[in-house]
């Protein structure tokens, strides 16, 4: 008997010892590169003014201008049958749209074009709107109408927006609506390049247009560092400039693109290579958009810095994760329904279509057969995520503790959801609308997910908390499968100014058992509140048992 | 216990609070909501335990129960909960550091 005890005692303490040299992981402070700060500056400096002076050329139609700025093969006359765009003011355009996730009804689009209109409360709505994108499915229609209509619409927004700033209209330049644009309008005019229409005076706008729209995009005038819109301004400048190859300065401007990219890159993508804006849905949009550029910098013969190539491979793997925990996980600001309809599509329609997909399908495979694994574990412990699932892949439970910044936050650290054979049972509430509501303030609240709260408040916003969040007791990967079970702990800061200290313990013994341990610390009585939001439909039926 | 008409699992829970409520689609304040789509809400109930204290620990337990599952082995259960736990408070605390915010880009013009 003592000899049993000596040795279980003898196998605690090398656990321990093992487990302590691992438990310290320190996270990162993120350091800016000041001579990539200094390239936008100088950017910034030397082309916002052109872009405040480009409306005028716009207004003049100055083709001197576009002699400077474009080659000389711009200006040459194709022989194209003369279809003028302004007969297109006599087409009775109806452009029905619906909107994606916004509304059912379609919208009738006529002239005049209402650009100020502000049909749907959610700002995305109006960002998507000023964005052009919607005009995509027109410009590539085989449909001459429908092209057409496409140019006309262009040609009505180049006509209303000749000052800057623009006055109660959001969006006309900002955010990456601008963006967008310019992507739409680089389109646009390889289209009418290979269209029969000709317009010279729509031609001439639409080329002093995109001008107008590179130099803004280039500028720091409503560029979101360390922020994924950021990311998106620069994606949309590179692909734009990559069909544009009549632009003088087009591989200037891809350079200067690409170096500011993978600036915001750097930041965006812990040192685990987790994206930091909160969601499993971000993270695998952004890694897409981080694979798209990559690629196109290797196409344009662009230095790829290795730190970036690193993040890369770190956020590839961890969409790997992601996909082993059922393709992609509701927490955070993510569309639940688009999630689900996701996860659906790639199940059904196409389950082995890519190399990723056969990959994870592989590693999935893996975990059943390891058969001393009770969990599997899967650890993230500088960017604050915990992703478990027994051997038969069964139960799923995510825990997660990142707080980096404010993009997309929702009062969540220290929150966890919890699936079995594909049922939810905990889950987290989902992302209703941009719009600013009391329903917004609600999802976003401590109180709409499955934390401890504390007086009924939810958290205290302090920018110099964030990285307080984080995981603070874990057992390494390394260890995995020589416990039992599995335990680690969370906390956050949130309530630290009102002298209230929390830890979370989650503990997982055996297959169907989950802990939730909290671990409070506070001089003053107070009100805790555990809560469990529950998957719809459940009852509960008796009294619970009191431990 | 929790259960579900439409799955076979429920969810036993234990815990050490002194009270519990469930709240489903109320207004005032919101609570017991969930987003299914965009601008889409439904009622979800949420359980909610409460304990009034200084210093203290909250502890549940949530057993996911299965029409087969066999019946969970307590003992076994409590012995392993205390060697995670041992183990776990043999592992310092780490002390995360505060990562602020990076500054934007001034504009120099």
């Amino acid at each position: 008997m003592k000899n049993i005890s000596f040795l279980i005692s003898g196998y605690l303490l090398c656990l321990n010892l093992a487990a302590q040299s691992y438990g310290v992981v320190n996270k990162e402070v993120f350091v800016t590169d000041k001579t990539i700060e200094a390239i936008a500056q100088k950017f910034d400096s030397i082309y916002f003014p052109l872009f405040v002076s480009s409306f005028t050329w716009i207004q003049n139609e100055d083709t001197a201008k576009i002699r400077e700025h474009f080659n000389n093969e711009v200006l040459l006359y194709h022989d194209k049958k003369t279809i003028n765009l302004a007969d297109s003011a006599n087409l009775h355009i109806q452009i029905n749209y619906k909107f994606k996730n916004y509304a059912v009804e379609d919208y009738p689009l006529n002239p005049p074009i209402v650009w100020t209109d502000e049909i749907h409360p959610d700002p995305s709505w109006r960002l998507w709107f000023q964005s052009l994108v919607w005009l995509e499915p027109y410009l590539k229609s085989c449909n001459s109408d429908s092209v057409n209509a496409a140019f006309f619409v262009i040609n009505d927004w180049m006509t209303s927006h000749l000052t800057y700033p623009v006055r109660n209209e959001k969006f006309a330049f900002d955010d990456h609506a601008i963006a967008e644009r310019l992507m739409v309008l680089v389109q646009a005019y390889r289209i009418y390049e290979n269209s029969p229409i000709s317009d010279t005076r729509f031609k001439h706008r639409l080329l002093l247009t995109i001008l107008n729209h590179i130099y803004f995009v280039a500028s720091l005038e409503k560029y979101s560092c360390w922020h994924n819109h950021a990311i998106i301004f620069d994606e949309r400048l590179i692909a734009a400039l990559g069909i544009l190859p009549e632009f003088n300065m087009q591989y200037q401007f891809l350079e200067f693109a690409f170096q500011r990219v993978f600036e915001q890159y750097r930041y965006s993508f812990s040192c685990e290579g987790i994206h930091k804006e909160h969601s499993p849905c971000y993270h695998i949009g952004f890694t897409e958009k981080l694979n798209e550029v990559i690629l196109a910098a290797k196409q344009q013969g662009i230095y790829i810095p290795e730190n970036i190539l690193e993040i890369q491979a770190k956020a590839n793997l961890y969409v790997k994760t992601i996909q082993l925990f059922g393709d992609n996980i509701a927490i955070g600001d993510c569309y639940r329904s688009q999630l689900f309809k996701d996860s659906q599509e790639n199940e059904e329609d196409n389950p082995t279509q890519t190399n990723d997909c056969v990959i994870a399908k592989v590693n999935k495979k893996n975990l059943t057969t390891e058969n001393s694994i009770l969990f599997h574990q899967i650890i993230y412990p500088a960017t604050g995520w915990v992703f478990l699932n027994n051997k038969h892949q069964e139960l799923n439970f995510i825990a997660q503790s990142d707080f980096f910044g404010f993009s997309h936050y929702q009062q969540d650290e220290t929150s966890f959801i919890l699936n079995k054979s594909g049922y939810e049972l905990i889950i987290d509430p989902g992302l209703y609308s941009y719009a600013k509501s009391p329903v917004y303030d609600f999802y976003r609240s401590a109180h709409a997910h499955n934390i401890l709260i504390v007086d009924d408040r939810d958290f205290d916003i302090d920018y110099n908390n964030t990285g307080l969040s984080g995981i603070t007791r874990f057992f390494p990967e390394e260890l995995n499968g020589m416990t039992e079970g599995n335990i680690f702990e969370m906390t956050h800061p949130h309530y630290r100014n009102r002298g209230i200290e929390i830890y979370r313990q989650y503990i997982l013994p055996a297959i169907n058992v989950l802990i939730i341990k909290d671990i409070i610390s506070s001089n003053d009585q107070h009100t805790y509140k555990q809560l469990f939001h529950l998957a719809p439909g459940a009852k509960v039926e008796k009294r619970i048992m009191n431990m | 216990m929790i259960t579900w008409q439409d799955r076979p699992i429920h969810l036993k829970i234990i815990s050490n609070d002194e009270e519990y409520e469930v709240i489903s689609g109320q207004n005032d304040p919101l609570q017991g909501w969930y987003f299914p789509e965009f601008n889409k809400l439904e009622e979800a109930p949420v359980f909610i335990l409460l304990k009034k204290d200084s210093e203290c620990e909250f502890i549940t337990r949530i057993e996911v129960c299965t029409n087969d599952s066999g019946k969970i082995q307590r003992k076994k259960i409590e012995k392993t909960i205390s060697s995670l736990e041992t183990s776990l408070f043999a592992i310092e605390r780490r002390q995360l550091a505060a990562s602020p915010f990076p500054v934007r880009w001034k504009i120099k013009r």
